[in-house]
């Protein structure tokens, strides 16, 4: 074990199982009614049924499936994004007259929050999987373009001089050289939007979608589920920790050399 | 003439200066360079020396005049003029072969030819053992080799330099000069380099020619007819550096 990871292992469960222990006294000592708050052991219990339960219960072994329907949404949903933001932010970073075109009015759009767009979603794609994934392509849209095209633009002009000695048509001089520079920035787009993509995921299923973990989230609120909740809200923590995570792994992996050259910069 | 590979005739370029008069940075700059030769300008600060190496590359145009590289007229940056940057301008996300290797892969050279040939030039600048390194970890001395080693990949007529060594402590400039020297008798280069020091003008060049401000017609020179190695405390050398400095203005 590297010397240090004892340590932040220890300081980091801290606050974590204070929590429980607090939420397990105050179950024991009813401080907070049994009914709006169920006991630590009642969520794992309710969690255990869900994930494995075999039984004929509402909720009985939906887990893997309700992640699968989720999680399926966010893919698309985010995948569209991605393929958008970056073709788009590319364009409209290193063309001028493009981005004077686009810009604008993705700024128009942008300060109008995702959620807003629930309603019209509705009346376009209907209740269900098409609609979900537009409300998160939308909003895992912003971040990625405005990303893309400020690391475009940041690109030095030392760099493109180079490309362009070497002999590099246009096309080229994006591939190798101006795309792979903004690649870190590009990277701060897509882990924003990442995250992102769950907040919407669980608005569309809340609000009309009938599948997924906020479908159940919602559902098992009109049943007096709170223990299924819980349940619901740490699958969600788990989803977006662990997405997160694996950008990160893609990130360090591909910007090994941005990470090793901002460390000796300073 | 007998073999010109660079030939610029009436250059003129001008810049809008800030008080809104003409700043005529070149009026009419007459220059030939021969296949082969090492033709180093130096000049005050502010000159032009950056402006005519840019409108060599092809990345600033002159106002008139014409220039011609291997008897083409410049029409923007190409691979037949390879240019040297101070900053190394190396890609730090390719390993030191692959950014020796970038251009020719811009030129469609299959992976294993390109590999090759990017080898070949490794070792020319003394770097083939580190060709799997990550460029970025190399010393400043090394990364200008790398880029030395990516503009000769390109077989380049002419190598554009400009104060490539400026950001190298004094030690790392001695062994570049050094370096610099075999690897253009090695491979024949022709060499505009562009400083500030005038004992790296007389120990590199074949020709030393000042600029000043407002160039016109054909700037002063002084020829450097000495054999290799050089020698900068011997007396021959200190006597063309005097040369070399009676050509620039006072305060230099
Ligand atoms: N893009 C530009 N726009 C306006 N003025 C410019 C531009 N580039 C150069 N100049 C001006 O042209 C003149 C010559 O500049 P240049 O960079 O060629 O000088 P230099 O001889 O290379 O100087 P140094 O030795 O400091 O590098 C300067 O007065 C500079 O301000
Ligand atoms: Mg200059």
């Amino acid at each position: 074990m590297k010397p240090g990871l004892a340590r932040r292992l220890l300081l980091g469960s801290v606050l974590p199982i204070a929590l429980v222990a607090a939420w397990s006294l105050s179950s024991i000592l009813e401080l907070i009614p049994r009914t709006s708050l169920p006991a630590p052991w009642k969520v794992v219990e309710a969690f255990g049924t869900w994930i494995f339960g075999t039984g004929s219960g509402p909720y009985d072994g939906t887990w893997i499936e309700a992640i699968c329907a989720s999680g399926g949404r966010v893919l698309l949903g985010f995948s569209v994004a991605l393929v958008l933001g970056v073709v788009l932010g590319v364009l409209a970073g290193y063309f001028r007259p493009f981005g004077e075109l686009v810009d604008p009015f993705v700024q128009m759009l942008r300060p109008i929050p995702s959620t807003a767009w629930v309603p019209l979603t509705l009346v376009f794609f209907g209740f269900g999987f098409q609609g979900a994934v537009f409300l998160i392509a939308l909003g895992a849209f912003f971040p990625i373009f405005l990303n893309t095209m400020e690391g475009i633009r940041g690109v030095t002009g030392s760099l493109t001089r180079v490309g362009r000695m070497l002999g590099s048509n246009t096309f080229q001089l994006l591939r190798h050289f101006v795309v792979p520079a903004s690649l870190p920035n590009i990277f701060i787009g897509i882990r924003l939007s990442v995250g992102l993509s769950w907040v919407l995921v669980v608005v569309a299923e809340m609000l009309s979608v009938r599948a997924g973990i906020g479908y159940t989230l919602m559902d098992a609120y009109s049943m007096g589920r709170y223990d299924v909740i819980i349940s619901a809200m740490i699958t969600l923590g788990l989803l977006g920790f662990l997405s997160d995570r694996l950008v990160v792994i893609i990130q360090n992996s591909v910007l090994k050399w941005h990470r090793e050259t901002s460390i000796q910069n300073g | 003439m007998a073999d010109a590979i660079v030939t610029c005739a009436e250059v003129v370029r001008t810049f809008p200066s800030s008080d809104g008069t003409e700043n005529r940075v070149l009026r009419g700059l007459d220059l030939e360079v021969q296949r082969g030769e090492c033709v180093v300008i130096i000049g005050p600060s502010g000159c032009g020396k950056s402006t005519l190496l840019n409108i060599l590359a092809g990345f600033d145009k002159p106002n008139s005049g014409t220039v011609t590289v291997a008897g083409n007229p410049v029409k923007g940056p190409g691979p037949d003029r390879a240019v040297v940057f101070q900053d190394y301008a190396l890609l730090p996300w390719l390993t030191t072969l692959e950014n020796v290797a970038v251009g020719l892969r811009i030129r469609g050279m299959r992976k294993k030819e390109r590999l090759a040939r990017a080898q070949q030039y490794l070792d020319i600048v003394g770097l083939g053992h580190v060709a799997d390194r990550e460029v970025y970890r190399l010393s400043g001395g090394m990364q200008q080799r790398v880029s030395i080693a990516r503009a000769l990949a390109l077989e380049p007529s002419i190598l554009l330099m400009d104060e490539p060594f400026g950001a190298l402590d004094a030690i790392q400039r001695g062994i570049m000069h050094k370096e610099l020297t075999r690897i253009r008798r090695e491979t024949e280069s022709t060499v505009l380099f562009i400083t500030h020091s005038l004992e790296e003008a007389v120990y590199l060049g074949d020709r030393v020619i000042a600029l000043s401000h407002g160039t016109a017609g054909a700037p002063t020179e002084v020829a450097v007819p000495l054999a290799y190695p050089r020698d900068p405390l011997s007396d021959e050398f200190t006597e063309i550096m005097r040369q070399v400095r009676a050509l620039l203005p006072e305060e230099h």
